[in-house]
């Protein structure tokens, strides 16, 4: 048996074998490490051919030649090696790989140079040996030096391959640490096994041909087994990778079901724009089949003006962008309806495009709401026009505003250009632009609404009032985005405003503005003047800081009625109303109330009087109206003094005449108990009688008290008629009376009317001093026609009334009498006006002075 | 001195007047006689002896 040509033999046939596959994957794959064990494979075959070529060569030129050219295929095999390390292990310090191959070549180049190759110096012959059986040529020569090269190389590429195998076993990865251990295992084992038989060879120690293809067969082996099993293992990711294909198939399935559950269109398409997809929904809007829509089938439905919308698709799936695009789609009914289509481009799990997939819902609805919605605001803003608002839109993000044509005008802007929010701006006043913009961005902070009154400077020069409201609404993102708002022309009204500031600042009495819930919203001047206020401390409090504590309560009471049933009225008037200073002071006022209706609601005007001077001024009167009434009592009595005398003097007299006697008859013995009786009681009845007169006397000088009663006027004639007897008798008058019958009563004090016809006729006494004692009558009238008022004349036949004395008759003061103190007819006239009577004097017909009085009856009396 | 039980006549319109002057000259022990008023005393019927 020729082991030597067999085993060389099976070794060639079986690199073969093995290379083949690696050949083929190559081909088709392109597998950079599959190549390197090509060459590798390559290298060795021609390796063990050599070595099988010179043990059965017959000449030394041969072997020369051949061992020559095997270096070459040391050469590839040592550069396969490198290159199929750094490949497959992904590992090696590329420079020591290149300087492995660098040392390879300077072998090859020292094996082509020297006399025989890299490792003879010289081959003196063949010699015959026995190995395996069979009888080979084993080469005879000197060992070249240059061989130390070929060893060092070697040693390069060890250290190469143990420092790329490290590194991967250090990574530590369980599949790494196989590939390290058996590519570097056997190269290391390969190459030390070649190396060790070589080194025999040289030093004699071994009779044996070189033999390198075995041990490196080792290092094929490995590298073959390394390459079969990714084969191998790719072999089972396919299995898996069909096993997944399924699930991905069901989990496709899975999806398809959804998605025709879903109420939404779903489509989806392939990584060629080509639609593969439509869900239940879809095809149930179109009323197409899955056949129809796909691909392109689509396309039929859509409208075909719309056909231009698709190249929205085309760019987004170009960009792998996501989409958004509108457009109108035949439904079933035949009725092309609007569609929201949005979609996302899709990945699989290894993040593979695949196509794109989108979900489409009708917005015809909506859009149509929109529209109406649009048309809506068109209107508004039409309305908003003829009310002579202006309607703008500012857009918080972008700035830019739209302002309808009302705007336009009020701004003075041109009809047809744009106009940026600077100019908006600009047109503002300058004093005011800081207040309004602050209001406009509270409100867009805030999301909230805005009303404002601000001036305008116009081209033209003119100011104009603007007053402003405006609402802030969110986009679609909840942020706000435009302020809605409408502006109008308030110059008008700002005016009157000023009018009506002036007017009460000129106004004469205090005015305050309030509304219905007490807060001052103006005062004048005026007020700041009376409350010891300034205007700032008092617009916006309550009303209640110009009233007394004590008050307040029922002050707040008041108001709420007032505005209950508002109506123009004085208040303080029945009450006493007191307005309290700064300081806290108080003082009295009266309170015109003057109800407005207006836009803010009703709000009430108060004119507000400080009365406390007036008040004073009464009281002054009123006190000297009392002084005046005591005089005039003190000078009646000085008027009735002769006839008082009289009257007292009787009953004194009658008194001190019944005493006496009584006396007398005592000394007499005369006075019996009947007697007696009888001097006492006419005594008594004499004493009471004095009493009674001084009592009279007393009452009438009296202070005050005035008594109101009925009076019957005919009575009061009558009673002074008779008072004035004795004065009458003294000055030789005659009192006649005239009175009407029948007389209704008038209401007041008896005694003061009593004095008035005292007084007027004692005057009409004194006025006929130089008439002749047969013509000194005076004539006392009453008469009532039956209407509201009583009239009482007092006549006399004197020489009538003086004309420098007819003016000033009735004055304080004022006298023709040399002892008179001028009292009396003012007291007269003030006596009657203070009944509501009214009293003149005139020259009586045939001489003589008639003094009338009117006093209203009791019935016209107000109650 | 005052002759007792000579004739006084008294007028006066004030009745207690009257009255208490009537019952005073009684006291002293005169006759009297009382008048309203002078057109009253003369209407009575003349007294002998009395000078007008």
């Amino acid at each position: 048996m020729s082991w030597v040509t067999f085993i060389w033999s099976v070794l060639i046939g079986g690199y073969f074998v093995i290379a083949l596959p690696q050949l083929l994957i190559w081909i088709w794959q392109r597998r950079v490490p599959s190549l390197f064990f090509l060459l590798a494979c390559g290298a060795i075959i021609s390796v063990a051919l050599s070595e099988l070529l010179t043990m059965r060569a017959h000449s030394v030129e041969f072997v020369i030649e051949a061992l020559r050219w095997e270096q070459l295929a040391f050469f590839v095999f040592t550069v396969a090696l490198v290159g199929f390390i750094l490949s497959y292990l992904g590992s090696g310090r590329i420079w020591l790989g290149l300087l492995v191959c660098a040392a390879r070549t300077l072998c090859l180049v020292l094996n082509f140079t020297g006399q025989v190759n890299l490792h003879f110096q010289q081959i003196t012959g063949l010699r015959e040996m026995r190995f395996l059986g069979e009888t080979i040529s084993v080469p005879v020569g000197v060992i070249s030096p240059r061989t130390h090269f070929s060893e060092l190389t070697n040693g390069l590429l060890l250290v190469f391959v143990i420092d790329a195998c490290l590194t991967i076993w250090r990574q530590g990865d369980r599949d790494g640490r196989r590939r390290a251990l058996v590519i570097g295992g056997s190269i290391v084992a390969g190459m030390l096994i070649a190396q060790s038989i070589s080194l025999l060879i040289h030093n004699q120690v071994l009779d044996s041909p070189y033999l390198s293809s075995l041990p490196f067969a080792l290092i094929v082996l490995a590298m073959a087994f390394e390459v079969g099993y990714d084969l191998f293992v790719a072999a089972g990711t396919a299995r898996k990778l069909q096993l997944s294909e399924a699930s991905l198939r069901e989990s496709e399935e899975r999806f398809r079901i959804v998605a025709d559950a879903a109420p939404v269109l779903i489509w989806m398409s392939g990584p060629d724009k080509l639609c593969t997809f439509f869900n239940k929904a879809w095809l149930e809007f179109t009323g197409r089949t899955l056949e129809q829509e796909m691909g392109h089938g689509y396309r039929e439905g859509l409208h075909p003006n719309d056909l231009q919308r698709l190249d929205t698709y085309k760019a987004a799936f170009e960009a792998r962008d996501p989409l958004i695009m509108q457009y109108r789609l035949r439904r079933n009914d035949g009725e092309y309806r609007w569609i929201l289509d949005q979609g996302v481009p899709r990945y699989d799990a290894q993040g593979r495009f695949g196509g794109y997939i989108g979900s489409c819902v009708d917005v015809t609805e909506l859009l149509k709401k929109e529209k109406a919605l649009r048309e809506f605001e068109e209107r508004v803003v039409l309305a908003a026009e003829a009310a002579h608002f202006g309607v703008w839109e500012f857009d918080t993000i972008t700035k830019r505003i739209w302002v309808s044509d009302k705007v336009r005008e009020l701004f003075q802007f041109p009809l047809d250009c744009e106009i940026s929010y600077a100019e908006f701006d600009q047109r503002v006043h300058p004093d005011d632009r800081a207040t309004r913009d602050q209001a406009l961005q509270k409100a867009i902070r805030a999301q909230g609404a805005y009303e404002i009154e601000y001036r305008i400077l116009l081209p033209d020069g003119n100011v104009k009032w603007i007053g402003g409201r405006a609402r802030c609404f969110l986009g679609e993102d909840g942020k706000p985005t435009r302020l809605l708002g409408v502006s109008m022309d308030i110059t008008e009204r700002k005016q009157a405003e000023e009018l009506f500031q002036l007017a009460t600042e000129a106004s004469p009495s205090g005015v305050v503005l309030v509304d219905h819930q007490g807060r001052i919203l103006l005062v004048n001047a005026h007020i700041e003047e009376l409350f010891g206020f300034a205007r700032d401390e008092l617009i916006g409090k309550s009303f209640d800081v110009l009233v007394p504590e004590r008050f307040a309560p029922s002050h707040f009471n008041h108001r709420a009625n007032f505005f209950a049933a508002a109506e123009t009225r004085a208040i303080g008037a029945r009450r006493e109303l007191f307005g309290r200073r700064k300081d806290g002071s108080e003082f009295r006022v009266e309170i015109g109330l003057n109800p407005i209706q207006t836009p803010r609601g009703l709000l009430v005007l108060a004119n507000v009087v400080d009365i406390s001077a007036r008040l004073a001024a009464e009281e002054r009167a009123l006190r000297r109206r009392e002084q005046v009434e005591l005089l005039s009592r003190v000078s009646l009595l000085g008027e009735m003094t002769a006839s008082l005398a009289h009257e007292l003097n009787q009953p004194l007299a009658a008194i001190v005449n019944n005493a006496s006697a009584a006396m007398q008859y005592l000394e007499q013995g005369k006075l019996d108990r009947e007697r007696l009786q009888d001097i006492l009681t006419d005594m008594a009845a004499d004493g009471q009688r004095a009493h009674d007169i001084m009592r009279e006397v007393r009452n009438a000088i009296k202070k005050g008290g005035a008594i109101r009663g009925r009076i019957n006027l005919n009575d009061v004639v009558k009673a002074v008629t008779h008072l004035l007897q004795p004065n009458a008798a003294a000055q030789l008058c005659k009192v006649e009376m005239s009175l009407a019958p029948d007389l209704p009563a008038v209401e007041g004090d008896p005694i003061q009317i009593q004095q008035v016809l005292i007084n007027l006729v004692q005057n009409a006494f004194d006025a006929m001093h130089d008439t002749s004692p047969s013509r000194r009558i005076v004539e006392i009238v009453t008469n009532y026609d039956g209407g509201s008022t009583i009239c009482v004349g007092v006549r006399d036949h004197g020489s009538g009334i003086l004309d420098t004395a007819r003016e000033r008759l009735f004055e304080h003061f004022f006298t023709t009498k040399e002892e008179g103190l001028g009292m009396g007819l003012a007291i007269v006239r003030s006596i009657v006006e203070a009944h509501g009577g009214n009293i003149a004097a005139e020259d009586a017909d045939g001489g003589g002075a008639l003094f009338r009085f009117r006093l209203p009856t009791q019935e016209s009396m107000p109650q | 001195m005052i002759t007792p039980n000579a004739m006084v006549f008294v007028i006066d319109d004030d009745e207690s007047m009257r009255k208490s002057l009537e019952r005073l000259l009684d006291a002293a022990q005169y006759k009297t006689e009382v008048f309203k008023s002078a057109s009253e005393f003369l209407s009575r019927p003349a007294i002998p002896g009395l000078r007008a």
